[in-house]
């Protein structure tokens, strides 16, 4: 008996912590988010409501719950309603694996890494349903968009994971963190450290892979039909709860978790969390938005084989040398790494080049296609032969 | 949970049962889509109970994340009927419920008269043995299946290239 109490105060606890973490960067992220736009784009951001307005978020809040709650009348409505409870079911469920402190794990799987990567499956659900029930073009185009951007960036995201598993001997998390007690993963991966940053903000839909709710094309994506409190369910809770969610697993993976130099636990995870955020933050207001096929051709062409290469190379110095694999490990991903940043800008620069060279040549028929070489050379000298017949 | 809970796992067959029926009854594609997502979740369930922790997360990473939104998104794609689509009701119902009740009772003798280790592999962390298992006593047929899929991908991308001329 004692134990069945012991196990639901456990799970009682869980939850409330859970449900906190999520509402919490539901109402703080948003509105840094709108703060630091603004700043960063030179104009004030929302500072009416409260002391720098960080009442904000209350205020939006108490908006969004008065307002009311639309349902389309043609669309599919149990599954309207159904849709933002499936989304919410991820950030709750990887929480569940999460090492928040040297104590505190609500379960430790043997399998927490795969655990992660399966859960990460309900968020695209949520988001295709939402879009389908709304029974609207743009929330469909969104929901359509949404699940071909994550289905193709978890391939290099679970490569990357592998990398981690590899370095740790386990797949369990406690593990992960227990094996970054000498150096953290991101100074032993770095190529992989970047491979999940870019991945994991295609997973989240954040800018600059934003096309699944692209406001200036498809009004909000899947979730243009929604309103009041399940348009802040989605907008709010699901989408930061999953970044904090996402910024929890990164750190966990590649930053040591709570570890960290003068005080430990859970403020360490903050503070890591809250950079992570900022750093979305920073993308959104930085970049532009990707096209369809950039996304795609970037992950399967550039992405997936750098990692595949990546984890080859991990997994063969593991192998090669079983004492000492860190510092060849180290060098190998540091030097990819730099090249890839190096190299990636010369790269696109050339791919758009081409592309837009294609685009202008296709309206004079596909035999021009095969010279694009020396079409490419007239094109520079803005010779402009080919129009005249 | 150490032991296996008889009540849990019934809870958990009658989901699998209701929720696979459901994906024959249901008038809308896309309903019978999600109750297949919450069969399959119920199978791991299942798995979960048998202390298969590594089969259960397999199967929601494969059949809920790749195979089902896979499933959900060429649905959506094409534009399907408007109408209700009559699956569990059309003139082919009577000859599938035959082949079924055989299937049935040809299982139902095999499996029962199957003789079972009760050794399992609970004692001791699963995914060890598995891959053990995997990468040394079967690591050419593993190969060879990984062969075959790479196969059946290549052949895949081809014929939808072709069609597309």
């Amino acid at each position: 008996m004692a134990e069945i109490i012991e196990l639901i105060v456990r799970f009682i606890v869980a939850l409330v912590i859970a449900l906190a973490v999520i509402h919490v960067s539901g109402l703080v992220f948003p509105f840094l988010l709108r703060r630091l736009w603004g700043f960063m784009g030179d104009r004030l951001g929302p500072n009416r409501v409260g002391p720098q307005g960080i009442f904000q978020p209350i205020a939006d809040g108490i908006k969004l719950f008065t307002k009311e709650d639309i349902t389309p009348a043609r669309s599919n409505r149990w599954l309207f309603l159904l849709a933002p409870a499936i989304a919410f079911t991820t950030p709750m469920l990887v929480q569940v694996v999460i090492p928040f402190s040297e104590s505190y794990t609500i379960a430790d799987l043997n399998i927490g890494l795969l655990y992660l990567v399966a859960i990460g499956a309900f968020a695209v659900l949520g988001m295709l349903v939402g879009g389908w029930a709304s029974n609207n073009k743009y929330s469909l185009v969104g929901g359509l968009r949404a699940a071909a951007q994550m289905i193709s960036y978890e391939i290099p995201l679970l490569l990357t994971i592998i990398v981690v598993a590899l370095l740790a001997g386990s797949l369990s998390l406690d593990s992960v963190v227990a094996a970054q007690e000498g150096v953290w993963f991101i100074l032993v991966q770095p190529m992989s450290f970047l491979v999940f940053i870019i991945a994991g903000v295609a997973e989240l839909n954040r800018t600059p892979f934003d096309l699944p709710e692209a406001e200036s094309e498809l009004v909000s994506g899947y979730m243009t039909e929604y309103s009041g409190m399940r348009f802040a369910f989605f907008y709010g809770l699901i989408e930061w709860g999953n970044v904090t969610v996402w910024a929890l697993t990164a750190s966990t993976l590649f930053l040591g978790g709570w570890r960290g130099p003068f005080i430990s636990g859970p403020a360490w995870l903050v503070i890591k969390v809250c950079i992570f955020a900022f750093l979305i933050i920073w993308f959104f207001s930085t970049f532009p938005r990707l096209q369809v096929d950039q996304l795609m051709t970037f992950a399967w062409k550039i992405l997936i084989p750098l990692s595949l290469v990546n984890l080859t190379v991990t997994a063969f110095f593991i192998v090669l040398m079983p004492d000492n694999y860190l510092w060849p490990i180290a060098i190998f991903s540091w030097v990819i790494m730099i090249a890839f940043v190096l190299l990636m800008p010369i790269v696109v620069k050339r791919l758009l080049l081409k592309k837009r060279l294609y685009t202008r040549l296709t309206d004079y028929g596909p035999w021009v296609i095969s010279r694009t070489a020396s079409m490419r050379s007239q094109y520079y000298r803005g010779n402009s032969k080919q129009t005249s017949d | 949970m150490t032991e296996f809970s008889p009540t849990a796992f019934y809870i958990l067959a009658f989901m699998v049962v209701v929720f696979a029926i459901g994906v024959v009854s249901f008038k809308n594609l896309i309903h019978s889509a999600l109750s297949m997502v919450l069969c399959f979740i119920a199978v791991a369930g299942i798995y979960i109970l048998l202390h298969a922790e590594l089969i259960a997360a397999a199967q929601v990473l494969i059949y809920v994340g790749a195979i089902s939104i896979l499933i959900i998104f060429a649905i959506m794609l094409t534009r399907h009927r408007t109408g209700d689509l009559k699956l569990f009701f059309s003139r082919q119902s009577w000859l599938a419920l035959v082949f079924v009740a055989v299937a049935t009772i040809v299982f139902t003798a095999v499996l029962g008269s199957a003789n079972y280790r009760s050794e399992s592999l609970a004692q001791n962390p699963e995914d060890e043995k598995i891959a053990e298992l995997v990468f040394n006593s079967y690591a050419f047929p593993f190969e060879v299946v990984s062969l075959v899929l790479l196969v059946a991908i290549v052949g895949a991308v081809l014929l939808a290239k072709r069609e597309k001329q």
